[in-house]
């Protein structure tokens, strides 16, 4: 290769890296009010880094010191203090069995939060008689930093469905807003259908409407077999199997919402709202596919309408949850700024001990460390892994693969190096000697981390799909590192001295 | 090299002594202590102290850091291990959580104190409260159900890998290093009582995955050794023994490598928080990558020179029973 491609390609390099840096670190403003977040501002935070959005959940009854201050005398009169919190005596006669009752429903609660994946949470129980639910608020660095807020309300109301979705107590309704609706059977007879106003009239709206049920008296839980989510890309599928008997009632229901104005179906666990179901026409099939609005909002659906039907209804009547609090995290404020800086310590480090360690060829190793480093910066971000202390201990697992990779080749040049062969020879046995070695590792950290991304769950499926990136970078930088080795010792005349070496010369050589 | 192979049986009766000795901790401490692990304050039962704020009466960082201070000054008495912020559209929290056995009544004589002067104007909307009775439940038994599928089925693939690439004997290597690994692990974790959370197993993946590399690199040490014809005289022993000597340099400088990158990153942890509460989860991480070093250094050519003795001689068995079978139906 010609010193000019060689500078041609290296300039390149460099301004690519640059770039790619400069959009990783840097915010942009994009006018007076938008600002283009840098690729690291953007990376989702866990709890460790960026706190948790709590909320507590009180009984229906039950209230706070706040709420308890601004009763009267004479309504304040019915409560009873049970910790700091008041009871309402003449609702609870018995505080123990609803101590109890609550107890149980926190298990519940906190077992449908577990489905969900997060990379940590905790459900507690305080005072015997509320549930204080804590789970990730999964800000971006930028939104946890006060400085996107547009992030932080998306995160913040993501949180609220969340833990509303995932408290909702009572059993499964189908609801409808119309409060009557004109069917007309095959032989062309009109008749009017009215959808029951049951005892959730008054809680569960729709956009503050009220809802009926449309399946009369039904217990809708027997309709299904099976409730699950499939999630894809960013959309996820809510799926439902039905019985044999309620596929029949399914269909009935289906052939109301379709002859109704609003022609939907609303699924309701307790009053609280989980799916949507626009049916303009007769169902009648064994299992229904319906895409959710967010995959947040399919997987809370999902994990809660199964969790009733696995029995596990909630048996308190909970006050609605209208907003979450979101606290800093334990470790301190700045905890994932820091963690930033430690990790580009560790880069600069790396590139320092490389070019003391390999001479010019520390450039090469140094370089793909540079890129592993934005590879995996760009990574989070795109993927929208959130990340933790565990997860960024993964990334470094990751680029020791890519150091253990090119620490071996080295060592195997060094070797025969020794044996007295020119340097493009000894690169090029090095190379063919470790391949096996090299793609080994590879495929089993591969393979192993495409298993803990796809069957586990919370930080571990978050470790195994940064593993994933980590391992396919590293093995794309082991090869682009021979390539940069090629690249940039082509103007060199002394080969072995751009390595750190020394070329052997035997006698018999003379 | 000449194998010690006294060694070998050293560094065995080491590994069983700690996951032993793990393991017998563990359960007591199931039975006795709360838990198999110490866990951390996200599985605990507590006693919080919980001090709402307006925005009223406390706009801008420096009057919360004053209200702060004040709460700080009332509760001086007592052990908080664990003090978060929260912030709502109309004020905030602070919460101070303690042990359960905390003295509730000087607690909440101290709460009363703080109530006394947080609520100049008495609008009733600020104030502190004691919260006790509380436990948190331990609802992630399916994240653990389904990162130990997760990391056994990482194990296995690596076991069946390396039948076809290296034999039976080291993917026994390879299978007994990441158990044993992932065992002296969880053992230090379970004997030194640090209070752990979600990240525990998060770090267990971590190990296996750290131990796979570190196997590579000795396991295909000790292929190409093997099949070196300078070494076609040399005791099996001793060929494991040098492969676990080539292969040594590599994988302690990865695992010294990450240990100074976790201790980095701890002491910006410091930084950050201005404590030493914080280094827990730094603190599990050394001992994951001290059971690797553990592990990988020492118990791995450990475990091949036996699994080699044991399939060498399995071999030898066989194959003198085919002779004798040949020369009796010979005769």
């Amino acid at each position: 290769m010609s010193k000019v491609k060689s500078a041609v390609i290296c300039v390149l390099l460099a301004i690519a890296i640059v770039v790619a840096a400069l959009f990783a670190t840097i915010s942009f403003p994009a006018g007076e009010i938008h600002r283009i977040n840098s690729i690291a501002g953007g990376i989702h935070l866990g709890a460790d880094l960026s706190g948790y959005a709590y909320a507590t959940v009180y009984p229906k009854g039950v209230i706070s010191q706040e709420d308890y201050e601004s009763l009267s005398e004479e309504d304040a009169a019915v409560y009873v203090a049970v910790g700091s919190l008041y009871v309402d005596g003449s609702r609870y006669d018995d505080i123990d069995a609803l101590k109890a009752d609550v107890e149980k429903d926190a298990e519940i609660i906190s077992s449908r939060i577990g489905r969900r994946g997060y990379s940590s949470y905790a459900v507690s129980v305080e005072d015997g008689i509320s549930i204080k639910i804590s789970v990730p608020t999964n800000y971006t660095y930028a939104a946890y930093r006060g400085i996107d807020s547009e992030s932080e309300n998306e995160s913040l109301s993501a949180a609220t469905t969340a833990i509303s979705n995932l408290a909702a107590d009572g059993k499964i309704t189908l609801r409808t807003v119309d409060s009557s609706i004109e069917l007309t059977d095959e032989a062309g007879t009109a008749t009017t259908y009215t959808p029951r106003q049951d005892d959730l009239y008054e809680t569960a709206l729709v956009d503050g409407s009220h809802t009926y049920s449309i399946a009369g008296t039904d217990d809708v839980s027997e309709y299904f077999e099976s409730i699950t989510s499939t999630t894809f890309g960013n959309n996820t599928a809510i799926n439902f199997k039905f019985t044999e008997e309620g596929r029949a009632s399914f269909s009935t229901v289906t052939t109301r919402a379709a002859s109704s104005e609003s022609k939907t179906i609303y699924f309701f666990v307790g009053d609280t709202q989980l799916v949507s179901f626009p049916c303009e026409s007769t169902l009648d099939q064994a299992s229904l596919s319906l895409m959710a609005d967010s995959v947040d909002m399919g997987q809370n659906a999902a994990i809660t309408l199964s969790s009733v039907l696995g029995g596990e209804a909630l048996s308190v009547d909970y006050e609605q949850i209208t907003n979450v609090i979101a606290s800093t995290a334990t470790a301190g404020d700045y905890v994932a700024l820091w963690l930033g800086v430690g990790c580009l310590l560790l880069v600069v480090v790396l590139v320092a001990a490389s070019v003391i360690r390999y001479k010019r060829l520390g450039i090469v190793n140094s370089i793909a460390v540079i890129i592993f480093a934005l590879v995996a910066t760009y990574a989070l971000n795109i993927i929208g892994i959130q990340t933790t202390f565990a997860v960024v201990f993964c990334a470094l697992i990751a680029l020791a693969l890519l150091m253990v990779s090119n620490a071996v080749v080295f060592t195997e040049v060094r070797r025969l190096v020794a044996t007295g062969r020119t340097m493009q020879t000894c690169i090029k046995e090095a190379y063919k000697n470790v391949l096996m070695t090299v793609t080994d590792m590879h495929i089993v950290l591969f393979v192993a981390s495409v298993l803990l991304a796809a069957v586990g769950a919370g930080e571990v499926a978050a470790c195994g799909l940064i593993m994933v990136v980590g391992t396919i970078a590293s093995y794309v930088l082991y090869w682009f590192s021979r390539l940069m080795w090629y690249v940039l010792s082509a103007p060199v005349r002394d080969k072995f001295a751009f390595a750190g070496l020394k070329r052997v010369v035997y006698d018999d050589e003379d | 090299m000449k194998t010690k192979a006294y060694l070998n049986y050293i560094f065995g009766i080491i590994c069983a002594i700690v996951i032993v000795a793990g393991m017998t901790v563990g359960t007591i401490c199931h039975f006795f202590a709360g838990g198999f692990f110490n866990y951390g304050s996200e599985f605990s039962s507590y006693t919080s102290v919980v001090v709402t704020y307006s925005t009223a009466e406390y706009a801008g960082d420096a009057k919360i850091e004053q209200l702060k201070a004040n709460c700080d000054e009332k509760l001086a008495g007592f052990s908080c291990y664990e003090f978060s912020m929260g912030e709502k559209l109309t004020g905030g929290e602070l919460v101070y959580k303690y042990s359960a056995d905390v003295d509730g009544q000087a607690l909440a004589k101290a709460v009363e104190e703080i109530n006394a002067t947080i609520d100049p104007g008495d609008s009733g909307l600020n104030y502190a409260v004691v919260h006790s009775d509380s436990r948190t439940f331990v609802g992630g038994s399916k994240l653990i159900i389904f990162a130990s599928v997760a990391i056994s089925c990482g194990i296995v693939f690596q076991f069946i890998y390396f039948i076809f690439r290296y034999k039976l004997r080291s993917a026994l290597t390879a299978l007994l290093s990441g158990v044993v690994n992932l065992g002296l692990f969880v053992s230090l974790v379970a004997i030194t009582r640090l209070p752990v959370g979600a990240e525990l197993i998060a770090l267990s993946a971590a190990v296996v995955l750290l131990t796979m590399i570190g196997s590579c690199v000795f396991l295909d040490r000790a292929k190409k050794n093997f099949r070196n014809e300078a070494y076609a005289k040399t005791d099996r022993a001793d060929v494991v023994a040098v492969s676990g000597s080539e292969s040594r340099k590599i994988n302690l400088v990865t695992v010294l490598a990450l240990a100074v990158a976790v201790i980095v990153l701890a002491l910006c942890g410091i930084i950050a928080f201005a404590g030493v509460t914080v280094l827990v989860p730094y603190a599990v991480t050394i001992l994951g990558l001290a059971s690797c070093c553990f592990g990988t250094l020492a118990v791995m050519p450990a475990a091949h020179t036996f699994f080699d003795g044991v399939c060498e001689a399995a071999k030898n068995s066989v194959k003198s029973a085919a002779l004798n079978d040949k020369s009796a139906t010979r005769k």
